[in-house]
């Protein structure tokens, strides 16, 4: 705590830090020594209001300070002004966006478009492809799949004598096979076609999933041969069966025969295909058949053990298998690949493809408003004019117009490009760890964290700001040369735009100064030179002096 | 903030409690709050943050001085000694007296429910 108040006075202004920045850290820790010794919700009650108090006075002081700086005029003026000409630009951009409301719907609905697409398609491939899957220890979660080199099949499914044979073999911290399908139901008087799973009770302790009420299957009727027990899904028992707590040992008619209900799965357990519930498997003469490959099998891997020496252990294990079950085992090896990459392989592809789809709309609609912010900056020429003609300097007209945005741009350029460091970065550790075969915990924290970055404001910024450079550019160079269209009335050459120099020096012409007229002709002759008087011209001519002039570039 | 702007203004409760703390001794700034504490019975919860704002505003008023020898914060060298000063002593009194015509009036309109104030 005493850290945190320590870190939370940062916040203050420097000055005052430096002053009282030891006193007050004196004062919270006795205080907090004093509270301590009455007891634990004292001291938490001290703490809590202590830092808030900080926070408070942090923002008061610092508020107080910026008030005074600007009653008392800061030293250079610059901060003065800068705030100024800041709520002075705000001002303006909210009358031109009032002024111009068809084209500030336009701009924004265009971002927001974008952007908004962009962060829908984001969402859906975080949760699909980066989020972890909701089990325990999902990042050990393993599918065993089948191969067979001669047949072409890879990825395939298993047997159930297979399964029980590196169950046997002691690869895993827990093994469990399932298998999705529709079974009708029986409900009183009226039957139900509902989606069902049959699975061995090694299934559920394997994804760390706890029934709600009763237990799971034991090892005895887990085995196939016996009578199939039953585990109804929470929604099921909820909804047809009005959340009757004797349903335990009860039977309920699947598929015309009466089975018992064991347990209830939690709500919280989501599964593929969203099965109604649950049953062991039923020997129905297809499980127990070594060539019958059709059940799925997931695995937990023990901590720390990487994937590759899993699959070397598992191929010994295959080879074995066909030496001992030439006819149905043949050629027919294992190997496990990640979960949840198994589960979302297909779609990966497609979420990808429609992320940079959405992306090239967001770029298109940055172009669009690109070409807008262009066409309208070509549009305000004329009051660039005016604003220079009325004293404005260049720096003045380019922050009310475009340096802003140019600066925003900057700002959300730099940080894009650290947020891009940022996920390459983690894109390296992600395929290190991912090569290796090794903690897939740290992969999806690398690949959350590259989401993180991602989604972060600077990433949205820099799109939507880019485009704005060139009108930052424009207003720029509208400043050089600010009053080309302020020809006068009637026929003649247009006047070439005099700047800010030039009406210096007329005034210093009309002084009579003899360097003045020097250089006003030598302009007038179109000779590319540039002067800058050596003092402050006004307060030179104020005291009816003729500045000096040096000649700064040829 | 400078001291005419801050002269022109009434001293807050914080500020006028803090003179007040000092007008018998000085104190360093958890002796403030202590002594502010026990001699309030509490109802002013004054907490450092708001206190140590209220100590720079008076410093810079020029009511409150460091002192420079730090004798009495022998057990905390971090802390700092504050006294009162001589203007800082008027403008207490000043403030008193503000505050007891107030109270007088505030009597004499029935304003006070009876037993309150003594």
């Amino acid at each position: 705590v005493n850290t945190l108040y320590r870190v939370l006075l940062r916040c203050y202004p420097p000055a005052f830090r430096a002053r009282f920045g030891d006193e007050l850290v004196g004062a919270f820790e006795a205080g907090f020594r004093a509270s301590r010794e009455r007891g634990v919700i004292p001291s938490v009650i001290f703490a809590v209001t202590r830092l808030a108090d900080a926070a408070s006075s942090e923002f008061a002081e610092r508020w107080a300070e910026r008030s005074a700086t600007h009653l008392a005029v800061h030293p250079s003026g610059f901060e003065t002004r800068s705030a100024r000409w800041w709520l002075q630009d705000l001002r303006f951009a909210m009358r031109v966006m009032r002024r111009q409301p068809g084209f500030s719907v336009v701009v924004i609905s265009t971002l927001a478009l974008g952007i908004g697409a962009n962060t829908a398609v984001f969402s859906v491939l975080d949760v699909v492809l980066l989020q972890p899957l909701p089990y325990a220890n999902a990042d050990r979660l393993v599918h065993v799949e089948t191969d067979n080199g001669p047949l072409r099949i890879s990825g395939g499914p298993a047997s159930y004598p297979d399964f029980v044979d590196w169950r046997a073999a002691d690869l895993f911290e827990d093994i469990g096979i399932y298998q999705v399908g529709n079974s009708v139901i029986r409900i009183g008087d009226s039957s139900e076609r509902v989606q069902s799973a049959a699975a061995s009770a090694s299934l559920f302790s394997t994804l760390g999933v706890p029934p709600v009420i009763g237990r799971l299957p034991s090892a005895d009727e887990d085995r196939p041969g016996t009578q199939p027990v039953v585990l109804l899904t929470e929604g099921l028992w909820r909804r047809r069966f009005a959340s009757d707590p004797n349903i335990l040992s009860r039977p309920v008619p699947i598929n015309g025969k009466p089975l018992l209900v064991v347990g209830v799965l939690p709500a919280s357990f989501v599964f593929q295909s969203d099965p109604e519930f649950w049953t062991t498997f039923e020997d129905d003469g297809d499980v127990t058949t070594r060539a019958n490959r059709y059940l799925d099998v997931i695995a937990r891997m023990r901590p720390g053990e990487p994937r590759t020496l899993v699959n070397e252990r598992l191929k010994v294990i295959c080879a074995r298998l066909d030496q001992v079950y030439a006819d149905s085992n043949k050629d027919w090896r294992a190997s496990v690949v990640p979960w949840q990459e198994s589960q979302v392989s297909a779609a990966r592809p497609q979420l990808v493809l429609l992320a940079g789809s959405v992306g090239l709309v967001l770029l298109i609609g940055c172009s669009n408003v690109a070409m807008l912010l262009l066409v309208r900056g070509a549009r305000r020429a004329r009051e660039f004019a005016v604003r220079a003609a009325l004293g404005a300097g260049r720096h003045r007209v380019a922050t009310a117009n475009g340096k802003s945005r140019v600066v925003a741009c900057r700002r959300g350029c730099r940080r894009w490009t650290r947020d891009m460091v940022g996920v390459l970065v983690c894109a390296v550790w992600s395929a290190r760890y991912s090569a290796a075969g090794g903690d897939r915990d740290q992969r999806t924290r690398a690949a959350l964290c590259a989401g993180g970055i991602v989604r972060s404001r600077g990433f949205v910024r820099a799109r939507a700001g880019a485009p704005v450079v060139e009108t930052g550019r424009q207003c720029l160079a509208a400043g050089r040369r600010p009053i080309c269209d302020a020809r006068p009335p009637g026929p003649g050459p247009r006047p070439r735009a005099p700047h800010r120099g030039d009406r210096d020096l007329a005034r210093a012409d009309r002084r009579g100064g003899a360097a003045g007229k020097e250089l006003c002709q030598a302009r007038r002759r179109g000779r590319r030179v540039s002067y800058r008087p050596s003092a402050d011209i006004s307060s030179a001519a104020a005291d009816g002096e003729v500045p000096d002039w040096q000649r700064v570039s040829a | 903030m400078n001291r005419s702007h801050h002269a022109s203004q009434p001293l807050t409760a914080v500020e006028f409690e803090i003179l007040l703390s000092l007008a018998s001794d000085d104190l360093h700034g958890y002796a403030i709050l202590q002594e502010i504490e026990s001699r309030t019975g509490g109802r002013l919860g004054l907490f450092p943050g708001t206190l140590y704002r209220a100590v720079n505003r008076l410093l810079q008023g020029g009511w409150v001085a460091e002192r420079p020898d730090a004798s009495a914060s022998q057990d905390d060298p971090r802390r700092r000694v504050y006294h009162l000063t001589s203007e800082g002593r008027r403008t207490a009194t000043r403030e008193a007296e503000r505050l007891s015509r107030q109270l007088i009036t505030a009597k004499a309109r029935n304003v006070l429910r009876k037993g309150e104030v003594r």
